[in-house]
């Protein structure tokens, strides 16, 4: 079924500057740039942006497919964003046919709230297609210690992060064969009745919550024996390095968000 | 916060992205998802825990695992027009703090706030009226909202009576 092979996360492994950047710099990066993101409102802002996203998607070495692809969900959703914002009547027309009218302010409108959808998803998608979600969940942590969230708790979410990254192809296995299971003991998840429905999907997650409370306590014993006890003293088999080219990068983003804040 | 608890919303959180890929297509053509009925699950099994697990699984969606319905991924997801509803999941399981109440009660009062959520993004974020709105999100969807929590509470039963005893 369509359960048992499932490619996790878009990460793509190569050597480029973008890889090569600190995880924590990048998130934070790509995170204020994508808020920005939505301030744009001038031309000189759309240019400057573009500009900066294009040589960041090409200082990542990877080819343009892989950020279509991540468009593909959400082409449409530009799209309408940009219809939308096309009928409204303030402004002068510069286009009129039939009884549709497109006013230059219209426009003007629709581009800038195209380019602030286009801009958030690409910037995010350079991310994610540079780093792989365990230093993103490590990154994390360290950030949110750098902002003032208690370190227990900031640790605490990078480890369920991580446990769950690890779990999610297994419960989707084991899910998988549950339904295989319970498929070959008769089990008919076609029914066109809703309670033949709903008694098809019980039958399924009973056992998948059982086996993964099972699974649950076996890790926790699993963690205690390994001398687990949360963030205190504990340290990392890959250690971040802050080198020179995070700086760099670190002063190329605020300048273009305070560019942008400015025009 | 001890290990017990951790290995458990991480196991929680998995469980709730195997929850979002499962899809069973009805005979009226509405995708019957069963992310609804893992955010009853959570709330009723981890209580005051269950936002973390809503914290991490929209925090793995944002840096790029696909564990929105549909193996979809990214921050596009949550500002897409139905990301109201992701953002209603981790509202709603603040809820769960209430470990006293009926947990029928609980899911219904769960059943408005995400609704709720998904109303007031999809009005933002199309800008329509509110009556536009609950027309296309809540009738057709909410019958199905409502026997999925019968379904979580007779499964949060039989778990409860044959997992939580013979484990702890």
């Amino acid at each position: 079924m369509f359960l048992d092979n499932v490619a996790l996360g878009r990460y793509v492994e190569k050597r480029s500057f973008m890889h090569n950047l600190d995880p924590r710099v990048k998130l934070l990066g790509l995170f204020v740039l994508a808020g920005f993101a939505f301030s744009i409102n001038s031309v000189f802002d759309i240019i400057s942006m573009s500009v900066y996203t294009v040589i960041l998607m090409m200082l990542s070495g990877l080819s343009l497919k892989y950020y279509l692809k991540s468009m593909k969900s959400i082409w449409f959703l530009v799209l309408f964003a940009f219809v939308m914002q096309l009928f409204s009547y303030e402004g002068t027309p510069v286009f009129s046919f039939w009884f549709i009218t497109i006013t230059d302010k219209a426009l003007f409108n629709s581009m800038v709230v195209t380019f602030r959808l286009l801009f958030a998803i690409l910037i995010s998608t350079v991310l994610t297609l540079t780093t792989s979600p365990t230093s993103l969940a490590h990154a994390m942590e360290d950030i949110l210690k750098w902002f003032f969230v208690p370190k227990s708790f900031a640790h605490e979410l990078s480890m369920v992060m991580t446990i769950a990254i690890r779990f999610i192809p297994v419960m989707a296995n084991e899910a998988d064969r549950i339904i295989k299971a319970q498929m070959s003991r008769g089990a008919n998840f076609d029914d066109r009745k809703i309670s033949g429905k709903i008694k098809g999907i019980v039958s399924i997650i009973i056992p998948l919550l059982i086996s993964a409370m099972r699974r649950a306590d076996d890790l926790s014993i699993a963690m205690e024996a390994r001398g687990y006890h949360g963030w205190e003293g504990r340290t990392r088999f890959k250690v971040f390095s802050w080198k020179l080219s995070d700086t760099f990068f670190l002063f190329t983003f605020i300048a273009i968000s305070v560019l942008i804040t400015i025009y | 916060m001890n290990y017990k608890s951790i290995s458990k919303i991480g196991m929680f959180v998995a469980i709730m992205a195997v929850f979002s890929w499962i899809n069973i297509p009805l005979p009226i053509g509405i995708p019957f998802s069963m992310q609804v009925l893992g955010v009853f699950l959570t709330s009723f099994f981890l209580g005051a825990n269950a936002w973390k697990v809503f914290l991490t699984y929209l925090l793995l969606g944002i840096i790029g695992i696909p564990v929105f319905s549909g193996f979809r991924s990214g921050i596009e997801v949550i500002i897409g027009p139905t990301g109201g509803f992701l953002i209603g999941f981790l509202v709603s399981s603040f809820l769960g703090r209430f470990e006293r109440v009926h947990k029928l009660v609980l899911g219904f009062l769960q059943i408005l706030t995400i609704y709720s959520c998904g109303i007031i993004w999809f009005m933002i974020y199309k800008n329509v009226s509110f009556v536009f709105a609950f027309q296309i999100l809540v009738p057709s969807f909410i019958w199905i909202d409502s026997l999925k929590l019968i379904a979580a509470y007779v499964i949060y039963k039989a778990v409860n009576s044959r997992a939580i005893k013979r484990l702890s």
